[in-house]
């Protein structure tokens, strides 16, 4: 049985696919995009329809950067819990997004594959228990 | 009162050959004053290495004033000493050493900002007697200038010490100060242009930094994933249906390949950085140079990676090229960059051409690198060789062109790009057979 669904969005090809490895082994689903474009569209405003649980979220990326997808993400699906992954620590950047919403963790790169199965773990005990968007 | 008496026509003379005397000695100072301010101006725009700046200055102000020593000691506000940075005469003083910002003549000089003309430095209580008693040369007639612009505070001093033909006087001041004037600026433009060549080093480190990171995230992640899978398969041994075991293997190898290829990444990354850094804080080289031996060590390692590919890689009129004066390492820094970055873009059948022939002028070869590829769009083409086209993120290719255009620029060439989406891409270089800042090889 699944622990449930995660969105991955890096635009780095080999992140994406160790971070897609490592949760599915953990038992995960996940769902991959290339861009905040890309994640958002997934996510597809308004109703959701993965039925993603958690979205693990890079900061610097093309398009759409990961501070836009992110704040778009904690304003129309409050009930998701946000995991960031970055390469470029930055505590301002950090701060603001915590203030934000349901941010679970900020992870700085490179990240040890226990640590990410950790975080997923806690990401699934933080989603809410009402979702509107989730039927 | 008596009529004065009227002077005498050869008192006349005199009195004119006198003024004429004086008229000459005036020109011939204005001249001397000219002169120094041209040569010092040609270093000011010529060199933006301040041992150079300082040591041209300073022999422009012994030639200029026929001196037979001197010395340019600059201020280091840390040890708040005054260091000499380049002594010129029969004893110079050894570069790096140091005295205090407020002993000596110098010093009082340093700390006042004001010009001193010193008859006999022996005489001078102040005399910071100490590198003479070392080097065994007396210092006699002295003339110490605070090195500054009109308006600023001191930098340093310039010192000029014992005339060969007569006394320094008051007379050699103005010509000193145009000296000291030009050579605070253009200390001051060469220590901003540092201070920009650092900054740029900074901002590609933290560029760097995080490409590093996202390559090694992999690394670490995959190296923890196949550690469980370990954990995983002896902690049963045997106990594998075949549906396990092949899932097992595909994973290991999925994980294996991102290793292998974030680790060439990471090498090819770092050999860009090494490039990129050298370009930024080492000299060129200049040596007699055949642009056609570069171009083959380019292309024989290349050849390995574009076969694989289906791409050809050629060269084309090289052997027709007469000899440059170049930096044959850093040219093949340029053109590595310029052909291993074609290489993917170019789809298999396809090929990369390096090819020269020489300009209308003679002065200069043209080189091109041509292929066959899909081609760039405007966009990505017009931010090439800027600073803001160095990638944010790996397998941008930013940080080789700016190695490229580094290269070019160095060697006093230039660099187009001509792009046509679906057609390929063309990167035009000229280079001086004899680049402006090589000395005659």
């Amino acid at each position: 049985m699944s622990q449930g669904r995660i969105l991955v969005i890096d635009d780095e090809e080999n992140v994406r696919k160790t971070v897609r490895l490592t949760l599915t082994k953990a038992g995960f689903d996940v769902v991959e995009a290339e861009d905040g474009e890309k994640g958002i569209a997934a996510m597809r405003s308004g109703d959701n329809p993965l039925m993603v649980d958690a979205i693990f979220c890079d900061i610097y990326m093309p398009k759409i950067n990961g501070m836009e997808a992110i704040s778009f993400f904690l304003s129309q699906f409050p009930s998701v819990p946000v995991v960031v992954i970055t390469g470029q620590p930055d505590i301002q950047k950090q701060t603001t997004l915590f203030k934000g919403g349901n941010v679970v963790d900020y992870l700085v790169k490179p990240i040890e594959a226990e640590k990410l199965v950790a975080v997923a773990k806690k990401a699934m005990g933080q989603r809410k228990p009402v979702d509107k968007h989730r039927t | 009162m008596p009529d004065p008496v009227p002077p005498t026509a050869s008192i006349r003379d005199n009195r004119r050959q006198a003024w004429r005397r004086h008229e000459d000695k005036q020109l011939l100072q204005r001249e001397r004053e000219l002169e120094a301010a041209r040569r010092t101006c040609d270093v000011l725009f010529q060199h933006t290495n301040v041992e150079r700046i300082i040591e041209t200055a300073l022999r422009t102000a012994l030639e200029v004033l026929n001196a037979d020593g001197g010395s340019v000691l600059l201020a280091d506000p840390d040890t708040k000493q005054l260091v000499f940075r380049c002594s010129l005469g029969k004893r110079p003083v050894l570069p790096g050493t140091a005295m205090p910002w407020n002993e000596g003549i110098a010093g009082a000089v340093f700390q006042s900002g004001k010009p001193e003309v010193v008859a006999d430095a022996r005489q001078d209580r102040r005399h910071y007697g100490h590198f003479d008693e070392k080097s065994g040369y007396e210092s006699h007639d002295m003339i110490v200038c605070p090195l500054k612009r009109w308006e600023g505070e001191p930098v340093g001093v310039l010192e000029v010490l014992n005339k060969r033909d007569g006394r320094l006087q008051e007379d050699a001041l103005p010509v000193l100060t145009i000296v000291s004037a030009f050579t605070a600026a253009a200390i001051e433009q060469a220590r901003l242009f540092q201070d920009a060549r650092f900054a740029e080093v900074v901002r590609l480190m933290g560029d760097i930094s995080h490409d590093i990171k996202n390559m090694l995230m992999p690394v670490v992640c995959g190296a923890g994933l196949l550690r469980s899978e370990l954990n995983d398969l002896l902690s049963n041994p045997g106990k594998l249906d075949a549906k396990q075991t092949t899932a097992t293997r595909d994973m290991c190898n999925e994980v294996i390949a991102i290793l292998l290829c974030d680790a060439g990444r990471i090498e090819e990354r770092v050999r860009e950085i090494a490039d990129c850094v050298k370009g930024l804080s080492a000299p060129p080289v200049f040596a007699p140079c055949k642009v056609a031996d570069v171009v083959e060590g380019v292309l024989k390692p290349l050849r390995v990676v574009a076969e694989e590919k289906k791409v050809t890689l050629k060269s084309e009129n090289l052997d027709a090229l007469p000899t440059l004066i170049a930096d044959d390492r850093r040219l093949y820094n340029a053109f590595y960059n310029l052909v291993n970055n074609a290489i993917p873009e170019v789809p298999p059948g396809g090929s990369v051409t390096v090819s020269g022939r020489m300009d209308p002028g003679g002065s200069s070869v043209l080189l091109s690198v041509v292929d066959t590829g899909r081609g760039m769009p405007p966009k990505v083409r017009d931010s090439l060789f800027t600073a803001r086209a160095i990638s944010r993120k790996p397998g941008g290719t930013g940080l080789g062109t700016k190695i490229v255009k580094d290269v070019v620029d160095a060697h006093g060439g230039r660099i187009t790009v001509e792009s046509r989406e679906g057609v390929g891409t063309t990167f035009l270089i000229r280079l001086p057979l004899h680049p402006p800042g090589a000395s005659s090889c």
